[in-house]
């Protein structure tokens, strides 16, 4: 199901993208209230909502499906679709509101010398960072959901919320640069899918900053933290 | 040759000659550095190892060399924990240190058919079967030397000798029907859920039916913490405690020496079998098994090269595998052991999915006794008393009783050597010990403290612990009572586990039925 809805939302994509202008290319965005309003001055607001939401489709649900099924499969029967439900609207809501941060932050690098080497550069620094790694180990956290009445709902809403944000810190910066990688997008954003799937599944790790050559660290080697 | 590992209290009392080399064979493997695949330390850390505690438990020092990074990243942290591959892994690890202890033994002249004996502590017709053999609490051999099998930090409830109680040394798993529990946890089955991947940080962390108990209840029934020091703190743990030291005490080897003989006679009774799927049998999907050998060879292993012990390179069986006039009598006889059988043929699995039909209202701490109330669903709880009387009625076609399982989700804490029983629809104010038939299961802590690292392997998530309450449920349900809510009681091991503090996510109510 999961990738029924990611390959109709590849599909969609350029379609979705045709046409649009993004800040970058725009050169009078000088701020990021002035790049929001010059991307919704040039492109139609419907379109841009329609190519973030394909994109969203595309990339998102293989990394929504586990969550959903363990929603699902820990809920009273008559409660599944409105706990999913609610974890939807708590996570597509998040995405939607970092949209708009996108368009936001686009303004901001286009202005700047050399837009696509600080923003490889930032993404790189990011990527490497402890503070990423205690994201990616938190996206593994199951969080408690009640069962009954209205605490149910809000928690599976909150687990949306939560997660959407957790997803947000990961994956957008990746996402973002991948976007402009000019003529090439779609296949960078594929690849950069891809990549950020195969990460979800590896295991937690210490947060440590990844150095080049030296290993990623292990739980095992690490000094033994955990207290009462 | 097959070797026999024998029962330990039959190879002949005090120091016989098996336990004698035994010893010398630890002491040798002791005598050798931290990088050598054959020593004591290296086969220890395979199971589990963590810098500062073995540092601060005097297994390393600071300054002692470890092995290069991609030969821990090969041999190490390849330990199988709430998954399937639980027992055909530690068979394979179980059997690299046998025969590294023979190669030594042998090389210090003794029996070239020396076989690792095991501990049958639930054995009610051997004479102080819970009793932890002498051997191992004695302080010299007999020729006045220290003896290797002694360990300081090996603590038990307290009490000199260390001796095991019968509720922790009880066979419930025995009866689990099938090994795995198809896609779901609940039950985990025998041999422990599915997991398809090395460690997966997306699986449900669920100890299975053997590994729960009596396997996890008896390291933290052996390990114990330090008597009189706070349980809930790592320093205070006994080696056999937890999962990362574990393999530094000898007692951990007899002690899974029987939980492999358990395996065995599981597969003996009927309607048992090994699970059909070959995720099982050449898994996991991402990383095999391999352990070093006596020769200083490697050995890599699946599932599928462990099944029947008789095989080379296994070669061995148990003194209580039956044999009959026409030869002994070899286990999955009549299935055939090769790629062929293992189809995508319909596992042997529950066919249904469990149904939550109720919870606890949120997390649950526990310290010292601890109470939880389960509120049910109206209608879910109406199903099952349906086909629970439906079944007792004993009608022509009824349909078999639904099973009903209480799933304790993300147990963390940080003393792993804690064992609490629980407890359902206990009446108030009752003695629980006076009320077995509604003893659920009993929980050990195994592990719990690395799964509860947010940092850790199981991204903080805990442990969870499922428990089978048909029987309870059936008595509720035959007394006239409904099911609309159930209470849950956790009762400690001992006055020393009574101090030791641990929460639980939530305790969920399942039902599995025939829809």
């Amino acid at each position: 199901m999961a990738l029924v809805l990611s390959l109709a939302g590849w599909l969609a994509l350029p379609l979705a993208m045709h046409g649009l202008m993004l800040p970058a290319i725009c050169t009078s965005a000088w701020s990021a209230a002035q790049g929001l309003d010059s991307a919704f001055t040039v492109n139609a607001p419907g379109q841009l909502v329609a190519a973030w939401t394909a994109m969203l489709l595309a990339m998102l649900p293989p990394m929504v499906a586990v969550p959903i099924m363990r929603l699902w499969d820990n809920a009273l029967r008559r409660n599944r679709r409105l706990l999913v439900a609610a974890f939807v609207l708590g996570y597509g809501g998040v995405w939607l509101a970092a949209g708009l941060l996108a368009l936001a932050l686009s303004g901001m690098v286009a202005q700047t010398a050399s837009p696509a080497v600080i923003g490889a550069a930032l993404t790189a620094l990011w990527h490497c960072s402890p503070a990423r790694q205690r994201v990616l180990n938190a996206c593994h956290r199951r969080p408690l959901i009640r069962v009954f009445g209205r605490e149910a709902v809000a928690d599976a809403l909150r687990h949306g919320l939560r997660s959407g944000s957790l997803c947000v810190a990961a994956c957008l910066p990746l996402m973002l640069l991948s976007a402009r990688a000019g003529a090439a997008h779609l296949a960078a954003m594929a690849l950069a899918g891809l990549w950020l799937a195969v990460e979800r599944q590896l295991p937690p790790r210490p947060p440590r900053w990844l150095v080049p050559r030296r290993p990623a660290p292990r739980w095992e080697s690490a000094p033994y933290a955990l207290s009462a | 040759m097959v070797f026999i590992r024998r029962e330990i209290r039959s190879l002949g009392p005090g120091w016989n000659p098996t336990m004698l080399w035994y010893a010398k064979g630890v002491r040798a493997l002791q005598a050798r550095p931290f990088t050598d695949k054959t020593g004591w330390l290296f086969l220890a850390a395979m199971h589990g190892f963590q810098p500062t505690v073995w540092q601060t438990f005097g297994a390393i020092t600071a300054t002692t060399p470890l092995p290069p990074a991609a030969v821990r990243g090969r041999f190490w942290d390849q330990c199988q924990h709430q998954s399937w591959y639980f027992l055909p892994w530690h068979r394979g690890y179980l059997f690299a240190f046998e025969q590294i202890v023979r190669a030594a033994i042998v090389g210090l002249g003794g029996p070239a058919d020396w076989a690792l004996p095991y501990w049958n502590y639930s054995n009610p017709a051997i004479a102080n079967a819970r009793q932890l053999p002498p051997v191992f609490a004695a302080a010299t051999l007999p020729d006045g030397t220290a003896n290797p099998l002694l360990v300081s930090r090996r603590y038990g409830r307290g009490t000199v000798p260390i001796v095991l109680s019968n509720a922790n040394v009880a066979l419930t798993a025995m009866a689990d029907s099938h090994f795995t529990g198809g896609d779901s946890d609940i039950p985990p089955g025998f041999g422990g859920p599915v997991t398809t991947f090395h460690h997966g940080p997306e699986s449900e962390t669920t100890n299975g039916g053997l590994e729960s108990q009596p396997h996890n209840v008896i390291h933290g029934a052996i390990g114990g913490s330090r008597p009189g020091a706070d349980p809930n703190q790592w320093q205070s743990a006994g080696l056999m405690s937890m999962p990362i030291t574990a393999g530094l005490d000898p007692i951990f080897w007899l002690h899974h020496c029987n939980i492999d003989r358990l395996w065995t006679q599981w597969l003996l009774m009927r309607g048992h079998g090994n699970t059909l799927d070959p995720r099982w049998a050449r898994g996991p999907a991402d990383r095999g098994f391999v352990m070093p050998l006596a020769n200083g060879t490697e050995w890599a292993f699946n599932s599928i090269d462990v099944i029947r012990t008789t095989k080379a390179p296994l070669s061995y069986r148990y003194d209580d595998q039956p044999v009959t006039s026409a030869g002994l009598v070899d286990l999955d006889e009549g299935v055939e052991i090769g790629d062929e059988a293992f189809q995508e043929a319909a596992m042997t699995a529950p066919p249904a999915s469990p149904e939550l039909i109720g919870a606890s209202s949120g997390r649950i701490e526990v310290s010292g006794d601890g109470q939880a109330a389960l509120a049910i669903d109206a209608d879910g709880g109406e199903r099952v008393m349906r086909s629970m009387a439906a079944a007792a009625s004993l009608t022509e076609g009824a349909a078999p009783s639904d099973r009903v399982y209480l799933k304790l989700e993300g147990i963390k804490g940080t003393g792993d050597a804690t064992i609490y029983h629980v407890y359902v629809d206990l009446p108030p104010d009752a003695i629980p010990a006076q009320h077995p038939e509604r003893l659920a299961g009993t929980v050990s802590l195994f592990g719990v403290s690395a799964a509860s690292d947010p940092d850790g392997p199981n991204a903080g998530n805990g442990v969870n612990q499922v428990l089978d309450i048909t029987d309870i449920v059936s008595g509720l349900g035959l007394r006239g009572d409904s099911l609309n809510n159930l209470a849950v009681r956790f009762v400690p091991d001992s006055a020393q586990d009574a101090r030791a503090t641990f929460s639980v996510d939530r305790i969920g109510v399942f039902r599995l039925g025939a829809d």
